[in-house]
């Protein structure tokens, strides 16, 4: 198991390495009006846009810092509900910037010290573990953005032809 | 991987503070190091530069961490380096890499491993890698070995089947009077650098898993699909047929094994034996 570590609020988040498209220097975002404060904006990705969400807002009251190692991160899953209805649709790219983002956990020996824990304000809360001397705590991607945001933005996306 | 750490009695000790058989933690080696080192800005304090792999490979926490890149020292280093702001225009200048959709092409990689096996250089997917591991004893199986199967190797405890890839591709032996080909500037000949590779896929009983020596491995690399070459269907060789593509890189022609072929190949061979 390979993740990702990046830190908000001074406590270390991770995700999967495999749904990481790439991690870029946190370039600057352009401002769409109107949305929660958490989501600095949209990224011209390659020729597509992509929402943007600051995770250390989104998790603690501050903006993540601006240093070298605040990256911007893209991720990519399968959105619910769009999946289903269009297989053939690409797969919903989203940007995270976090900070110290410069480093990578391996390890086999994963353990599991505290489960997901479903709670109603904070759905992208995944599991704690514990691996080589560190405690991260893992964050559900699909879940940063509430349902209907999401929807909106994710939406507006796959209307896009593929390129 | 054994380096010059050990000290040889000419070379004036780095750290004088530090004697053998008394190990000391990085972080207390590195203050001892340098004299002031909380009046030393941390960007300058290059003791890879000096010391480590980069200088005269004279310190001893190279023994345990054999590269710097390994080293928390670096990593501490590395991390202080990117906690600062970026340079002017720099995150301005991605913006402008970010929106080429031209990009879009270099992103088509793969990644592969490439090794050695006598003269040939081959690649074999990343995605099929489970570890690259120091060569040790291959346990004959009797009656069976003289093929493709040179015997059962210990991984971590398991034992697994062991394949000679060579004799399977047809790749003569390097011959002991025969020059090797010019122009192979990453090719070094030297038994300490023979590894064992392990390779894996899902399997219909759990997973089928392979392991092989290798003369040689050059590292992992990303090759653009672009590069990519066919392979040219009057090879005669019969190795040629594992092979999906071919690509040029150091000057050397690198053949990408195609792990489906490659490893439904194995399971031939040996099963057939």
């Amino acid at each position: 198991m390979q993740l990702l570590t990046f830190t908000a609020g001074g406590q270390t988040y991770a995700i999967e390495a495999t749904s990481v498209v790439e991690v870029l220097p946190a370039v600057p975002v352009r401002v769409v009006p109107r949305l929660p404060d958490y989501v600095l904006g949209v990224v011209d990705y390659r020729g597509r846009l992509i929402p943007v969400v600051d995770l250390a807002k989104r998790l603690t009251d501050d903006f993540s810092a601006r240093r070298l190692s605040t990256r911007l991160l893209v991720v990519e899953f399968s959105f619910p509900g769009r999946a289903e209805s269009s297989p053939q649709l690409p797969k919903a790219r989203l940007g995270i910037v976090a900070e110290n983002m410069v480093s990578t956990l391996r390890s086999d020996d994963v353990d599991t010290v505290f489960p997901t824990m479903h709670l109603e304000n904070s759905p992208y809360l995944g599991r704690i573990l514990r691996l080589n001397g560190q405690t991260v705590h893992m964050l559900i991607v699909e879940n940063l953005l509430p349902v209907e945001l999401a929807s909106g933005l994710f939406a507006a996306q796959a209307e896009l032809p593929s390129p | 991987m054994i380096d010059a750490s050990s000290g040889l009695p000419s070379n004036p000790p780095a750290h004088p503070s530090v004697g053998p058989g008394n190990p000391v933690p990085p972080s207390a080696e590195r203050i001892e190091a340098i004299p002031s080192a909380a009046a030393v800005p941390v960007d300058r304090e290059d003791c890879w530069r000096r010391i480590g792999v980069t200088g005269d490979r004279s310190c001893r926490e190279l023994e345990t961490y054999i590269h710097c890149r390994n080293c928390p020292v670096m990593a501490e280093a590395a991390r202080a380096f990117f906690d600062r702001l970026a340079p002017i225009g720099y995150l301005e200048s991605w913006s402008g890499i970010l929106e080429e959709r031209g990009a879009r092409r270099d992103l088509e990689v793969v990644s592969v491993l490439v090794f050695r096996l006598a003269d040939e250089w081959l690649a074999l997917p990343t995605t099929a890698l489970v570890e690259v591991t120091k060569e040790r004893r291959c346990h004959r199986v009797p009656h069976r070995t003289g093929g493709v199967l040179e015997g059962l190797v210990n991984i971590r405890g398991q034992l697994q089947l062991c394949v000679s890839v060579q004799r399977l591709l047809g790749i003569e032996g390097a011959a002991a009077g025969k020059t090797p080909p010019a122009g192979d500037l990453v090719r070094v000949d030297d038994p300490e650098l023979r590894r064992l590779l392990v390779v894996e896929r899902p399997g219909r009983h759990g997973p089928d898993r392979w392991v092989f020596p290798v003369d040689q491995v050059a590292g992992v690399i990303r090759v653009g699909q672009a590069t990519l070459r066919a392979v040219p269907a009057t090879v005669s060789q019969s190795g040629a047929r594992f092979c999906q593509a071919l690509f040029d890189w150091q000057g050397v022609m690198v053949g990408i094994l195609d792990e489906t072929r490659f490893l439904d190949g194995l399971n031939d061979q040996v099963r057939s034996t």
